[in-house]
């Protein structure tokens, strides 16, 4: 086997449990996450409903708490993004790590 | 031996654009003052919006400075390069019309005060949207469970 050949089988044995890390836990926080969140909202709901026809709450605070939701979803889903782009950056950097590693002990032993 | 040695250079392409596709950053990187600003005004915020109980007017200086501690906030954020997510975060939680604290304030002020439990229920939701532009900053820097 050729030092390339070593070269490139290093990196490929590496690259697996980054790749396998970084779908673990893009799995639970863009999935799981959302779905209990949007079951909890839909409770608060029920309950501001309630409350504006008990006229214990204004229709201006009811529509203030129901954009709310609202937004808090966007800033929910915002959030995961940012953090699944903020893993990628570090699946990228792990990667360039392992190769210049790989290259380094390949290629100048010792 | 030509062909050989063409087939790994070829072969050594794919790793080279990775390298440089690595130059460019996806996201902006941790920064201590944006998550010290979030974490601090959470606390102001919150703290402020138990007291709309009480008329707008015996407020309304301090609700002022808030907001423009918050909008500066925003704008910190939204002149760090690759930061559209965090920008885009806390131009709904500043938005009067986006039903967070921007909308808190323009209720307060319309209706001089707040019911108890529409208060109580704003607060734990800008807490939790607090809460989600700290838990993206601080996964900027490492994992982080939030």
């Amino acid at each position: 086997m050729s030092k390339f050949d070593d070269f490139l089988s290093g990196v490929s044995n590496g690259l697996a449990p980054l790749v396998t890390d970084f779908a673990a836990g893009l799995r639970k926080d863009a999935v799981d996450d959302m779905l209990a969140f949007l079951d909890a909202k839909k409770d608060d709901l029920l309950r501001w409903t309630d409350l504006l026809a008990k006229g214990q709450i204004t229709q201006l605070e009811f529509t203030m708490l129901v954009n709310g939701a609202k937004s808090l979803l966007k800033l929910r889903a915002l959030r995961v993004a940012g953090v699944q782009l903020a893993r990628v950056q570090r699946l990228r950097s792990a990667f360039v790590d392992l190769v210049i590693q790989q290259a380094v002990g390949t290629f100048l032993p010792g | 031996m030509v062909a050989s040695c063409f087939s790994r250079a070829r072969a050594l392409v794919p790793c080279l654009l990775l390298f440089l596709a690595a130059c460019a950053p996806l996201i902006a990187g941790y920064s201590l003052e944006a998550y010290r600003n979030a974490t601090s005004l959470k606390a102001e915020t919150l703290a402020l919006m138990a007291e709309a109980g009480e008329p707008y007017a015996q407020h309304e200086d301090e609700v002022k400075a808030l907001k423009v501690k918050l909008s500066a906030a925003q704008e910190f954020v939204a002149g760090m390069a690759n930061n559209s997510l965090s920008a885009e975060q806390w131009t709904i939680m500043n938005d009067p019309d986006g039903g967070l604290a921007g909308e808190y304030w323009a209720v307060w002020e319309a209706q001089q005060t707040v019911s108890a439990p529409a208060m109580g229920a704003q607060i734990q939701q800008v807490g939790a949207a607090f809460d989600e532009i700290i838990c993206l900053e601080a996964n900027k820097e490492k994992d982080t469970a939030c």
